[in-house]
């Protein structure tokens, strides 16, 4: 047996008496257990009664081994109640099974539905074909974007759902490739890590603007992921404005030791904050209106945030009509520049000039004059 | 070996052999994805009672243990435990991913299938009770491409290994035409997604940008992807290229740029800071357009039919 695999017997020990404490209060549930009751079913912590006595079992070491195993227990999803006695102490203890145990799982495919190896108190789920496709092809996606934690826990989702399901593969292919950048799995591990208990976070990171890599101390306040990249939004210690840096740029990171968990500010949406924005859109400078002349077989679609500016268009014409809000004015026209002509602007007039001027700067570099 | 990793592994593996059924070791790490040796460490740690049970103590599991074979009673451990807040929030980042991606009419399933994985867990009364915890990081995807609306149906085409027929726009070309392919594998690389599919007519493998794609059609007749088909054959640099002896594509980026580029591309670097990148090339509109997005900062040094597409398209627009 490799050494890293063999168990230590603290860790074994420690096992069993989770699997012993589990199996006890799923045994007395709905019944609340005190720790007392607890112990006459748990060896581990009935030993440690037995050598100081019932009276005394708070101030036990078996008390506050108790108190870590029903914190670790909860932490990995085991969910232990505390309830009041008669006296209104919390000094009761429960698991309830229909949130312990998945519910069951059904398929709406026209196969019978299994209830097995579980109690009364469980629920049935009942999903569609193409919810259940939809959930696995979302897992797959998922286990692709780079975050080891992520594909970690979708394919024990997977694993969990397809228990019930005798036609359901969680492995299943679902043909579609996600390819990520290169991205230290450490990175992703530790931020998502310290999300999780409201930590700073420590890292170098290098600016591109200012071409530089320094040591930066963080309040992580989320992950996103988009087009292809993960990026944490995060904030400056002290500073309430909300940043986004690229993970890939992050290294060394550390998650730091409790300084105050870090909260979002009211209101916070990650969602909304991530939604995606184009590079003329950002910055606080006054929008200008643009006016452009689009080829017709471009869909405005392909434009985002343009806006139909002529009536529908007819079958012979070439091009038609929209604007857009730009705040930037140079990422604007070098994206226009990619079309190639078939997207150019028309108004108002020193955008058009601009775009021109752009043009003749770009042919001059291939030795054309202006 | 941790406690908290054998734990979660036993509470995966004892729904399935916890019934009195007598197993062989190797089919039950075969059903779990799991090495035969981990499979028979975690039981044999459940065999070898660590504590002194003496004084009445009713197991909560029982194992029979023999070289091959494993017979597991537990009337406790019969079933999964309910998804965790990080396992549910995993699968949710994908649906929410899908969601963006479209069609439209998917999304109502989408948010039925997103209902439901909240139900297969410990739900907000047990969080906000602080029976479970702590929570799943927040988590976001952000920046739908435009170019996916087709992308569940080529999708389901590929699941049902049913031929499609495109609508689709080549490169320069402002109309669409038909075009019967059999999807061998969607891939999203760089921001963009491709289709990779045999081209009926042309009998050959072809790539598809989902961005020039304008209509889809299923069809009945069906098909199999070549066994010897990897999708690792057509991806280079994180970038998917399918095609031989096209030649290839050389551009200067200027210093201005050049740490942006450098950050995601092999190159070599100027002494006047700029860099050179080298790119397989198999499609000369998409390079006049990749170029040109950089405008006077990047410079396309070969080939000079290339440098002459680009200062056409560029004195047109002068």
């Amino acid at each position: 047996m490799p050494a890293e695999r063999r168990a230590r017997p603290a860790d074994a020990a420690k096992v069993q008496r989770w699997l012993d404490v589990v199996a006890a209060l799923l045994r007395r549930s709905p019944d609340r257990l005190t720790f007392v009751e607890l112990a006459e079913q748990v060896p581990a912590y009935g030993r440690g009664l037995r050598s100081r006595g019932d009276e005394r079992w708070q101030e036990s070491a078996v008390a506050r081994m108790w108190e870590r195993d029903k914190d670790e227990l909860r932490a990995l999803g085991v969910p232990i109640g505390v309830y009041p006695d008669a006296g209104g102490n919390r000094s009761r203890y429960g698991l309830e099974t229909h949130e312990f145990y998945l519910p069951f799982v059904h398929s709406l495919d026209g196969t019978p539905a299994r209830r097995t190896g579980g109690p009364p108190g469980v629920s049935m789920v009942a999903f569609s074909p193409e919810e259940l496709a939809m959930i696995r092809r979302a897992a797959g996606r998922a286990a692709q974007l780079g975050d080891p934690a992520v594909a970690d826990a979708a394919r024990r989702a997977m694993a969990s759902v397809a228990h019930d399901l005798a036609a359901f593969d969680p492995d299943a292919d679902h043909g579609e490739t996600v390819v990520g950048q290169p991205l230290d799995p450490t990175v992703l591990r530790t931020v998502g890590d310290a999300l999780v208990k409201g930590r700073r976070i420590r890292c170098r990171y290098r600016s591109m603007h200012r071409d530089v890599t320094a040591s930066r101390t963080l309040e992580p306040l989320g992950l996103v992921f988009q087009l292809g990249h993960w990026y944490v939004v995060a904030r400056d210690p002290g500073d309430e404005r909300l940043k986004t840096f690229r993970a890939s740029r992050m290294s060394a990171v550390e998650s730091l030791a409790p300084n105050g968990a870090v909260a979002p500010p009211r209101g916070f949406a990650l969602a909304a904050h991530a939604a995606s924005r184009e590079a003329w859109e950002l910055g606080d400078g006054e929008a200008v209106t643009v006016r452009l002349s689009v080829a017709v077989h471009i869909a405005l679609g392909d434009l985002p945030g343009a806006a139909p500016a002529s009536a529908a268009v007819g079958p012979r014409a070439r091009t038609r009509a929209a604007t857009m809000q730009v705040r930037r004015l140079e990422p604007f026209l070098r994206w226009l520049l990619a079309f190639g002509g078939e997207v150019r602007p028309t108004a108002p007039r020193h955008v058009v000039q601009a775009f021109r001027d752009l043009a003749a700067r770009t042919a001059a570099t291939y030795g054309a004059g202006s | 070996m941790s406690a908290v990793a054998r734990f979660a592994r036993l509470l995966r593996l004892l729904p399935k052999v916890a019934d009195g059924t007598p197993r062989r070791i190797g089919d039950v790490a075969k059903a779990l994805r799991v090495p035969a040796a981990l499979v028979r460490e975690d039981l044999q740690s459940l065999a070898e009672r660590v504590e002194d049970t003496s004084g009445g103590f009713i197991e909560g599991v029982q194992v029979l243990l023999d070289r091959d074979h494993v017979t597991v009673r537990s009337r406790w451990f019969r079933r999964p435990l309910g998804l965790s807040a990080d396992e549910r929030a995993a699968v949710a980042l994908g649906l929410a991913m899908l969601a963006q991606e479209g069609p439209a009419e998917s999304v109502p399933a989408i948010q039925r299938a997103r209902e439901k994985l909240g139900r297969l867990g410990p739900g907000d009364a047990a969080v906000r009770a602080g029976r479970i915890g702590p929570a799943a990081p927040r988590t976001a995807v952000a920046g739908a491409q435009r170019e996916t609306r087709y992308l569940a149906a080529l999708q389901q085409a590929w699941v049902a290994r049913r031929e499609v027929e495109l609508a689709y726009r080549k490169p320069g070309a402002r109309a669409a035409e038909p075009r019967v392919v059999r999807p061998w594998r969607l891939v999203s690389a760089r921001g963009a997604w491709f289709l990779i599919a045999e081209d009926a007519a042309r009998r050959a493998a072809r790539v598809f940008r989902l961005d020039r794609i304008d209509g889809v059609r299923l069809r009945s007749a069906t098909y199999e992807v070549p066994a010897g088909f990897a999708v690792e054959d057509v991806l280079r640099d994180g970038r998917v290229f399918m095609g031989a002896g096209a030649g290839t594509l050389e551009v200067r980026y200027g210093p201005a740029i050049a740490r942006w580029i450098a950050e995601r591309e092999p190159h070599e670097r100027q002494p006047d800071g700029s860099i050179v990148v080298q790119y397989p090339l198999a499609d000369d509109a998409w390079a006049v357009r990749h170029v040109l997005r950089y405008g006077p900062d990047a410079e396309v040094l070969a080939p000079a039919r290339i440098r002459e597409l680009v200062l056409a398209v560029l004195r047109r627009m002068v």
